[in-house]
């Protein structure tokens, strides 16, 4: 099983973890720091082929000891640990959007040198970029009732639907490197 | 800004944007392109150039409290002209206006010390621009062979060449002068193709406008320091775009040329000039350019999505700030801090005020009357709060003779407010009531009539009596419905046909839900028969419930005796049309008039409730429809006579 195969093996079952949430009480049984966590060792094993992608290690450590905070955070207050920072989730929220975005970018790169088409995965990368800065403006999703609420669930079910794509991209990617 | 502290309040914002962009320009240095780390500063210009604190957001809440509790504490012990102390600070624009009065305080004084800043500043950058204008106009026109260079590098590359050339021997390398009729500088020696592509590129992009800018935003916070390094940096990454769009220009063994001539440049004396822009800015600054020319690489079309999203949210970040509040201060906090925290939490509805004024009279907080107290009479509060805690003297209290509950820190009696009227300038009269809680036994109810009144984007509450016991007043024990009580405050509308007289008695009971919880997490044996009152305000809280009664006569206008006939009403503002009222209306009711021995209150919902509510006070007018023989009228009843 080549070092590839078992990256990409990694990062798709990451985003599982970051998209797919069991919770038994406030204890999170599919914690996102474990998606950040697998992010982690499967760049180390892609970052031969996709150099770019050693860059993102360093956000990656970032966004994983964010996501293990408030993991605690939830797990013993019932409530997450950088809401309440305005600031300092701004800029990780910037952190995410340009981490997920940049390694969308390179893994569709590898798709292409594996002669499969890269299109699928840019265009899920751009969705998902604009649904995360959509997510972040302080627009009245509230005060907007029905309108407002209809907008929220349609931008979650395309989010939803995104995320199966790239799940289903990167796992039909990898048996071109079995 | 009109103050020291609106100025205060502007600086450190956009000293906060400054940073939050410094760090995230260090977070991106190698990954984002030079145009992304050029771009993100028109955040930093448009932070400056944006009132702090519009909407009522901020971009760190604790760092505005801070500097609205040091206000405070200095302004009540002076007799400032500019400012006011005992009102927020508030940026009306974000330059300086300077109203023409005598300065009185130290905080007058450091604002005009702060004006001349401005001032003196901007004469200065105005002053080293004409020198500099007068010595290039000294300049000698280039040799031929120069201006044919020029003119070769401006075709190859699609540029225009300035209608001024010259030659300057005090020039150390070329640069370009005066955005509105630019000249180009060139030094007596001779210049490389890559410098003058560098500097036509200046023009093309109309970079001498953004230095411009620059120096007009480093005036106005002159004494800013970390500013002042941001737009060093700016003027830096405005070299390095233009560095990146030479380099996209070049190919290969050129690019390394370019690099080389970089390293040759040494600190031109003319680098930050007023609205010029020179290639040689300084040994440092080109360290870190040669630093991007190593990471040069042409930046794929596609990924510019990821960098613009991400200049939206350090945008959305920098701009909106957050809506988030300051905590509203505790029943029994005092001192400059308890005061600012009141003044930063103060109601923003007429539920919010009355809410907020209700708990200050149930557990006797100097600071929740803080928050609702008119500015005219704040500083007799602000002292109040200043003051050291005191418990409650539970005796000297109407709630005690009414025989209510006491537990710490309040009185236990619900609120609500009947005959909510408009006063005609914007803002309500009305009586607030506090009843017992269920199960609570008590002897009657408290009241006080209340003005309701606006003060800019909030609203005050004025007591206009004392607060009174109403004593046996509860019907069946529980005094908690009270429009189905005629002797509550109460509204008659009258309305008149031709042959017949409609009245209608209105009592209306505004309050809001979740007040009362049967729960208190800190007491896990506790109350089993009734709940408590929970004594923080909620200064933004929408009415959540109403209540409302109806009595309804119609008599013969001539005879006056009483007819049976049913009517249908609708609330409506004075001016509307009735007939559509009728038909459109949120609040609609059909009344029948009854004996005297019946229950008057025919009509009555009994309870609405929601955060949505429409109606948030005693309609204007009702539009009423009656039957009057075969014909039906519609008319509108205007308020004739107010129970207090």
């Amino acid at each position: 099983m080549s070092s590839t195969y078992r990256g990409l093996t990694k990062i798709a079952w990451g985003y599982v973890f970051l998209h797919l949430n069991l919770n038994l009480g406030t204890l999170n049984v599919l914690p996102n720091w474990v998606g950040y966590l697998l992010f982690f060792f499967a760049i180390t094993l892609l970052g031969d082929q996709l150099r770019d992608l050693t860059l993102l290690k360093p956000f990656c450590i970032l966004l994983g000891a964010r996501e293990l905070a408030d993991w605690l955070a939830v797990f013993a207050t019932g409530q997450t640990l950088m809401g309440q920072f305005f600031l300092l989730n701004a800029l990780l929220t910037c952190i995410g959007l340009y981490f997920h975005f940049q390694m969308l970018t390179d893994l569709a790169l590898l798709a292409e040198a594996a002669g499969e088409s890269g299109g699928g995965l840019r265009t899920c990368r751009n969705v998902d970029a604009v649904l995360r800065t959509l997510m972040f403006l302080p627009l009245p999703w509230e005060e907007w009732d029905t309108l407002g609420t209809l907008i929220l669930m349609g931008v979650l079910v395309v989010w939803i639907i995104v995320m199966f794509c790239i799940i289903w991209q990167l796992f039909r990617l990898r048996k071109k490197f079995a | 800004m009109e103050n020291i502290w609106a100025f205060l309040m502007q600086t450190l914002t956009a000293s906060v944007a400054a940073a939050v962009l410094l760090i995230a320009k260090r977070l991106f240095l190698d990954k984002l392109s030079p145009r992304w780390q050029y771009g993100v500063w028109v955040i930093l210009a448009l932070r400056v150039l944006l009132p702090a604190g519009l909407l009522g957001r901020s971009l760190l809440p604790e760092g505005r409290m801070a500097l609205e509790t040091a206000r405070l504490t200095v302004e009540a012990k002076l007799s400032s002209t500019l400012t006011q102390p005992y009102t927020l600070t508030e940026v009306v624009a974000p330059v300086l206006l300077l109203r023409p009065v005598m300065p009185t305080s130290v905080t007058d004084w450091l604002f005009i010390i702060y004006v001349a800043g401005v001032v003196l500043t901007l004469l200065w950058f105005l002053l080293t621009y004409v020198a500099l204008r007068r010595k290039v106009a000294r300049g000698k026109a280039p040799a031929p062979e120069v201006t044919a260079q020029l003119e070769r590098v401006a075709v190859r590359y699609g540029l225009k060449v300035p209608k001024r050339v010259v030659v300057l021997a005090a020039a150390e390398s070329a640069f370009v002068c005066g955005p509105l009729s630019p000249v180009l500088v060139l030094p007596e020696r001779a210049v490389d193709d890559k410098v003058l592509l560098h500097e036509l590129l200046h023009l093309k992009y109309g970079d001498l406008w953004a230095g411009v800018g620059i120096c007009l935003l480093r005036c106005l916070h002159w004494c800013n320091p970390l500013l002042w390094y941001c737009w060093n940096r700016a003027q830096n990454d405005s070299e390095a775009l233009c560095d990146q769009r030479v380099l996209e220009r070049l190919e290969g063994e050129q690019r390394r040329e370019y690099g080389v001539i970089l390293l040759s440049m040494a600190e031109d004396k003319y680098a930050r000039a007023p609205g010029t822009t020179s290639m040689a800015n300084g040994g440092r600054n080109i360290k870190d350019r040669i630093g991007a020319i190593a990471r040069f690489k042409r930046y794929p079309r596609g990924v510019a999505l990821g960098a613009r999203c991400v200049a939206v949210v350090l945008a959305v970040t920098c701009l909106a700030g957050t809506g988030g509040a300051v905590a509203v201060p505790e029943y029994d906090q005092r001192g400059s801090f308890a005061m600012t925290a009141a003044m930063l939490n103060r109601p923003t509805t007429v539920a919010g005020a009355l809410d907020t004024y209700a708990k200050a009279v149930l557990c006797d907080s100097p600071v929740y009357f803080a928050m609702v107290t008119p500015e005219e009479e704040r500083a007799q509060v602000v002292q109040a709060v200043e003051e050291p805690f005191e418990e409650v003297d539970l005796y000297a209290s109407p709630f005690s003779d009414l025989g209510y509950r006491w537990t710490r820190p309040a009185w236990q009696a619900e609120w609500s407010v009947m005959n909510l009227l408009a006063d005609g300038a914007g803002g309500y009269t009305g009586t607030l009531f506090f009843v017992p809680l269920e199960g609570d036994e008590t002897k009657g109810v408290a009241v006080q009539q209340v003005a309701v009144r606006p003060e800019g984007e909030f609203w005050t509450v004025t007591p206009l009596g004392e607060l009174e016991s109403w004593m046996g007043f509860a019907e069946d024990g529980a005094p908690r419905w009270l429009p189905r009580n005629l002797n509550t405050p109460g509204t008659t509308y009258v309305a008149e046909t031709a042959t017949l007289r409609v009245e209608v008695d209105l009592r209306m009971q505004l309050g809001i839900d979740r007040t009362v919880s049967s729960y208190r997490p800190q007491q896990l044996v506790g109350y089993l028969s009734s709940g408590w009152v929970e004594p923080a305000p909620r200064p933004n809280t929408p009415f959540t419930l109403m209540q409302d009664g109806f009595a309804l006569r119609v008599t013969v206008r001539q005879t006056e005796e009483p007819v049976e006939v049913p009517v249908e009403l609708a609330f409506m503002s004075r001016s509307a049309d009735p007939e559509r009222a009728l038909s459109q209306a949120d609040y609609r009711y059909t009344l029948y008039p009854v004996g005297p021995d019946e229950d008057p209150v025919r009509k009555s919902t009994g309870l609405y409730s929601g955060e949505n509510m429409t109606l948030t006070a005693m309609p204007e007018a009702l539009a009423v429809a009656v039957e009057d023989g075969d014909r039906t009228y519609i008319c509108v009843a205007l308020p004739e006579e107010v129970v207090p």
